[in-house]
């Protein structure tokens, strides 16, 4: 067994990413290392600020340009959690410089990035991973159900999963034109069947078979943010594979207080044989202290109004060791690194995963079903 | 005092449960058994025969709580002998059938009716209740998880049933409506994916396998969240080889919903089913054999004239 020590560099705390819950990760597992952060020169003075924040809090140093950061020698793992729109443009220049990939959740902004990305890795013969979907609780429990042949045939999966989070309000009247795919920042709110339907879609994949038909449908229910922006807070989609198996995913910010767990994350499998339920937030304790209860503060962060980075009060205590399955995501990866080989899920299934959103927000624009693979503008 | 009329069930051996539960509300004459695995309910007698349990019902009442494919075919003779018939789902028949039997239910004096079952359901009727509440805000997503039992017509009329409460709950007509559907055998696995004109929406889950009762049902409104899952309202038995769960019993609706069938029939009023609403069911069922032949979604159209009455009831 390898003993190898691998150096992380950490590209941008960008508060649309989970980096800073990546580091408690890389802090604990023996076989990594922090050794820098690093950024872009030409980002926002509040994100600088936060890099160099978190460079202190580390005791590790803040590089600004990252080309420079990525000559450092004992890098060899780039974990890039910068806004989804500069995902790409890293991932490629960490890739050419012979580093292997810890993505956050997408790979690209558009499918024309995500190919570019996957095109790279392939070429550079690095490693990649996209943690966030396929080594949780949920995931990781439905495919031990499957594996265990008591469904029988598979026929569908149907995943909910919803943030409690933020605080609804009464949607005002005259709401915006649907956004299409593809425009993904907004200073105060994120695209939530993205965002939230995200782990659906990949539990989907983990389960089914390639992904040929998406029909979408989102809108704006919960909060007057994304009703103002044409953006979604919830939304829905339908999938089958290309053996014609179903699938259904919803997911969405739908407040807070709304869930004992703070959200459900709940798939069914249907088998030929049985069907089971899933819950991704179990096993718990259930808690219910009446001061707690009683007394549980539901104000929101002013600076975090969506609770991007805080969570609701819940009641209950999770018992799973891992239930986001981040740890597993790294050990996968070390191993990977062991034994040369790539992890469970890579930049080629992120690519695959974007293709499925992209075609559910086309789908919501057009109100059709999108057959898969996309047709490319070029073609 | 008036003659009580016979009262027969249709069912098959894994109803066995839901028999006993009508059985203990009301009286029944005999049960045809649609099943291959034996059914003892004595000292109810369980017939195989359809004849038979024509001859015993006569001028009486039949419920089918499951389909079978002959259905359509053999539903004019219990009409003719003067039979009333409730049953859970659908009776797939054309245009022209349909108006036959309905004029034929009307010279007779009898009644037909199908559907509706859920509405006797304490689960429905707290959800109901619930979503009246101004504190559940607007509707935005119903998902619902329930069985189908084996064959199509089977899991046709669960889809049925479904898509009728989604439409309840959602308090808004249906604007769109998805049908998807995988199988292996004769297990079919249907979805349904629902929008109404309040922008809300549903995904329906038909599953050849699941909890006879108390269906797992997510509501969410702008306002919170209403969930229910058959699992947790079930009494779980511990064996030493694995776990049962047994129902509640008394959570059945078929009882209540035969005996408002029953406590209706001394009117002169027979209300006969309604074209429109079968005719979407047909459609349906054409969508979900379309979705099984071609492995994707099909569209069912709702935009026309002839459904309109069922979209805005």
């Amino acid at each position: 067994m390898s003993d190898q020590t691998y150096g992380v560099l950490l590209l941008s705390f960008s508060k649309y990413s989970h980096q800073a819950s990546f580091v408690p990760l890389y802090q604990s597992h023996p076989r990594v290392r922090l050794v820098a952060i690093a950024d872009e020169p030409d980002i926002e003075p509040e994100l600088k600020a936060l890099n160099q924040s978190w460079a202190d809090k580390l005791d590790i140093p803040y590089i600004e340009g990252v080309d420079r950061a990525l000559e450092l020698k004992d890098v060899h793992i780039v974990s890039i959690g910068h806004e989804i729109e500069r995902r790409a443009h890293l991932a490629l220049r960490a890739a050419a410089a012979g580093k292997h990939l810890w993505i956050d959740k997408f790979i690209g902004a558009n499918m024309d990035e995500c190919d570019a990305v996957v095109a790279a890795v392939e070429e550079a013969g690095v490693y990649s991973i996209i943690p966030s979907y396929v080594y949780g609780e949920l995931a990781a429990q439905a495919r031990a159900l499957i594996a265990s042949g008591r469904l029988g045939a598979l026929l569908g999966v149907h995943a909910d999963v919803m943030f409690g989070k933020g605080w609804p309000q009464p949607i005002s009247e005259g709401k915006r034109d649907f956004l299409p795919p593809g425009r993904w920042k907004f200073a105060d709110i994120k695209r939530e069947l993205l965002c939230v339907g995200a782990y659906g879609i990949g539990l989907v994949q983990d389960c089914l078979g390639r992904i040929a038909h998406v029909y979408g449908r989102a809108g704006a229910y919960f909060f007057n943010e994304h009703a103002s922006l044409g953006a979604d807070d919830f939304g829905t989609l339908n999938l089958t594979d290309e053996c014609g198996r179903v699938a259904t995913v919803c997911g969405g910010r739908v407040g807070m207080a709304a869930h004992p767990h703070g959200g459900p994350a709940r798939a069914y499998l249907i088998g030929a044989k049985a069907s089971a339920a899933v819950d991704g937030k179990g096993p718990v304790l259930n808690t219910y202290i009446r001061e707690d209860i009683a007394g549980a503060d539901y104000r929101l962060p002013p600076e975090d109004p969506m609770q991007w980075h805080h969570t609701a009060p819940t009641q209950a205590a999770s018992l799973a060791p891992d239930s986001t399955g981040l740890w597993m995501g790294l050990e996968d990866l070390v191993a990977a690194l062991d034994e040369q080989r790539q992890p469970a899920y890579t930049v080629r299934e992120a690519r695959d995963h974007m293709e499925i959103i992209i075609a559910g927000y086309t789908s919501v624009v057009c109100g059709e079903t999108v057959r898969l693979p996309l047709r490319r503008q070029a073609e | 005092m008036m003659d009580r009329k016979p009262v027969a069930l249709v069912a098959a051996a894994a109803q066995e449960e839901v028999v006993r539960s009508i059985c203990r509300q009301t009286e029944i004459d005999a049960v045809l058994n649609l099943g291959r695995a034996r059914l003892n309910l004595d000292p109810v007698p369980v017939l195989r025969d359809m004849e038979e349990l024509l001859d015993r019902t006569a001028s009486g009442t039949c419920c089918f709580l499951r389909p079978f494919p002959a259905l359509n075919r053999r539903l004019p003779a219990f009409v003719r002998r003067k039979v009333h018939v409730l049953s859970a789902g659908p009776i797939p028949l054309s245009r022209l059938l349909f108006d036959q039997l309905c004029e034929s239910a009307a010279e007779n004096h009898v009644r037909l009716s199908w559907g509706n079952r859920y509405r006797f359901s304490r689960l429905h009727q707290a959800l109901h209740a619930r979503v009246r509440n101004p504190g559940f805000g607007n509707p935005v997503y119903l998902r619902q998880v329930r069985g189908g039992g084996q064959g199509l017509l089977s899991a046709w009329w669960s889809a049925c049933e479904a898509l009728d409460q989604a439409r309840t709950l959602l308090g808004a007509p249906l604007r769109e409506l998805l049908v998807a559907a995988s199988r292996q055998g004769s297990q079919y696995h249907a979805v349904l994916t629902v929008s109404a004109a309040n922008q809300s929406s549903a995904q329906l889950v038909i599953a050849p396998v699941h909890l006879p009762i108390n269906h797992d049902i997510t509501l969410l409104g702008s306002g919170g969240l209403l969930f229910s899952d058959g699992v947790s309202n079930s009494s779980p038995i511990v064996l030493e080889n694995g776990i049962q769960l047994q129902p509640h019993t008394d959570q059945y609706p078929e009882p209540a919903w035969l005996a408002d069938f029953l406590s209706q029939l001394g009117g002169r009023d027979k209300p006969l089913p309604d074209w429109s609403t079968l005719n979407l069911n047909n459609r349906m069922l054409r969508a979900i054999r379309q979705s099984l032949r071609k492995g994707q979604p099909v569209r069912v159209n709702l935009q026309g004239r002839n459904i309109r009455c069922w979209l805005t009831a």
